[in-house]
């Protein structure tokens, strides 16, 4: 099958400080990865490890500092000049549902307005006929946010609006930005079953950021798991996360606790605090709490190997 | 409809804005009067010289001739004149410098930053005084002087709108905005400015009693507006270089006095209050929470 988008060697790199004191920050490194039509696939990993940005850079909203986004065939400089149509095609849900909808203006009004922006209906009528389709998808109707304001609903509402807003133009690729990480858990389900119905009837791609692993794992077709701006494995998520290769993703995959009380967590799990150092590190990030770290971890940077269908970035497993 | 009601039934818990509203309403209806006075703004030797206050002549009449009262509601019109000026032009820069520097950043907005900060750090009142001494006949218009003052006090009220437009800019509804296809110009109206708009407002109170004040300070020099129109500085101006204290008129310097401080606190607590009444937390302080 054809791939949707490709990623090369995408890289984001933030400076703070002032002109004298200037420190870089890698804040996604070298990512690389392919989506293909109707397919899940999943970007996992703690805070602040670059999902978010890689996300934004997707969608335009953060200018790689190098690295290629390819969309359908093109490059994301010939779309800049069709933005309209890009946007068309690529759409996002972000993760706080009270933050993605304007407080001053009603609900229904950005839903109109995309329907508008983008021409997709010559009426009122035939408009709101399209929100309400798109609507009950989600399981809400019209009427339920027609002249309503984003304090009157509730978060779980607004989510499923903003996935049907998002919906609203046919999207090729869907951007779900930790979709699920503000609902609670019955609703959390029944998202994640709309991506997968919408992968299955629709033949929508999904991008699901999440670090929720439990969710990832149910729904998606392939994973990465990402790590201070490096994806350290990719692959089938049955593959990455029933036998994980990377010594980070064994700790990510031990760190979920068993539903069995009688079962104590098999190993001391040990959060550092130095993200900061490990951004600005040579050679591997994760070494400092590496388990099996080697001399040569902490000067060179480990290559992406590919072991029993899954890329790893790791020094263990280089020949 | 309901809604503004419901905004001033809370305004006026604080008594701050209702003195201040009916101190401003009071203002209006003196300026409004000016259009039915019996006696023209600018001739002298109308009425007897310097009778005291009397119920024919309400503050008393000075040594030129003129009726106090009814001159004062040319000069409550014309100071609120330069004031609406002023604070309208500076409005109109001070939102596009803020919104474009704030939504666009990078370079463009250094730049700008820049440029305001540079008019910011000017002795505004030392330029503005050189500048009308230089302009002396240019600067005596009304708008002229609106204008003058607009482009040295815009700068204050560009930074205050382009940090609240960098705080709604990162929010996601406006991501969410871009994504269902709307136009930079129509985020900019529809989803930003609604977020300005009380900053705006507020701003455009402070900026008027700031203008008032210029020009004051400018006609009591006796530069600015022609000093034979009325205005409150022109006519605070009069009194003291015809000795009013000296031949006994108090009536003619403390009308533009005491009407010009009523201005001042009008204007002030109006704008405290309502910035107050936006700042969430301090609304809760005085409304309290439940309400």
């Amino acid at each position: 099958m054809e791939d949707i988008l490709i990623l090369k060697n995408l890289t984001k790199v933030y400076s703070i400080g002032s002109l004298l004191f200037r420190s870089k920050i890698t804040a996604v490194d070298g990512v690389s990865f392919s989506l293909k039509r109707a397919e899940i696939f999943t970007l996992a990993g703690e805070s602040g490890c670059g999902k978010s940005t890689t996300a934004k850079m997707i969608l335009g909203f953060e200018e790689p500092t190098s690295g290629d986004i390819i969309f359908e065939g093109n490059s994301i400089q010939w779309w800049k000049k069709r933005k309209k149509d890009f946007l068309r095609k690529v759409q996002a849900v972000f993760q706080n549902p009270f933050e993605s909808f304007n407080p001053l203006l009603t609900v229904d009004d950005i839903f109109f307005e995309t329907v508008m922006n983008y021409g997709l209906a010559n009426s009122r009528n035939e408009a709101e006929k399209l929100i309400d389709e798109k609507l009950q998808l989600v399981g809400l109707k019209f009427e339920d946010i027609n002249g309503r304001y984003q304090s009157e609903l509730s978060g779980g509402q607004l989510q499923r609006a903003s996935i049907a807003r998002s919906l609203l133009s046919n999207p090729s690729l869907l951007i779900a930005d930790e979709p699920v990480s503000m609902v609670d858990a019955s609703l959390r389900m029944s998202i994640v079953n709309l991506f997968a119905k919408l992968r299955d009837q629709l033949g929508v791609s999904v991008i699901y950021i999440t670090h929720d692993l439990a969710t990832a794992y149910y729904v998606s077709d392939r994973i990465a798991i990402m790590f201070r701006g490096n994806i350290v494995e990719t692959g089938p998520v049955d593959k990455v996360l029933i036998d994980p290769k990377h010594p980070y993703t064994q700790l990510l995959c031990e760190s979920i606790p068993d539903p069995d009380p009688e079962k104590k967590w098999s190993r001391e799990i040990t959060v550092s605090d130095t993200e900061y150092e490990e951004y600005l590190k040579e050679g591997c990030r994760f070494a400092g709490r590496c388990p099996y770290v080697k001399e040569i971890c902490r000067h060179e940077k480990p290559d992406d190997v590919l072991v029993d269908g899954v890329l790893v970035k790791c020094h263990i497993y280089k020949k | 409809m309901k809604q503004i009601v419901r905004v001033f039934r809370d305004l006026f818990r604080d008594y701050r804005f209702t003195v201040a509203f009916i101190a401003l309403l009071f203002l209006l209806v003196l300026s409004l009067l000016s259009y039915v006075s019996p006696y023209d703004p600018v001739s002298i030797y109308q009425v007897p010289r310097g009778l005291p206050p009397s119920f024919e002549h309400p503050f008393g009449t000075n040594w030129l001739g003129q009726d106090v009262f009814w001159r004062l509601t040319f000069a409550v019109r014309n100071s609120l004149l330069i004031a609406v000026i002023t604070a309208f032009f500076s409005r109109i820069i001070a939102i596009i410098v803020g919104i474009v520097s704030g939504y666009k950043g990078g370079t463009l907005d250094r730049v700008l930053m820049t440029i305001g900060d540079t008019t910011m750090v000017l002795p505004i009142l030392i330029v503005l005084i050189v500048i009308s001494m230089i302009l002396k006949d240019w600067a005596r218009s009304f708008v002229n002087l609106g204008l003058l003052l607009a482009f040295f006090s815009w700068a204050w009220d560009a930074r205050v709108i382009r940090s609240q437009v960098l705080s709604v800019r990162e929010r996601d509804f406006v991501r969410v905005a871009v994504l269902s296809g709307m136009s930079t110009m129509k985020i900019v109206g529809k989803q930003l400015l609604p977020h300005v708009l009380p900053v705006i407002f507020t701003t455009f109170i402070n900026n008027m009693s700031w203008a008032i004040g210029m020009e004051i300070t400018l006609a009591y020099l006796g530069l600015g507006i022609d000093p034979t129109v009325p205005t409150l500085g022109t006519m605070l101006q009069r009194a003291i270089t015809r000795q009013a204290l000296f031949l006994g008129l108090w009536w003619w310097l403390a009308a533009p006095i005491v009407t010009a401080v009523l201005l001042f606190i009008a204007l002030y607590w109006l704008s405290v209050s309502i910035s107050e009444y936006l700042d969430p937390r301090a609304r809760f302080q005085r409304v309290g929470a439940g309400k």
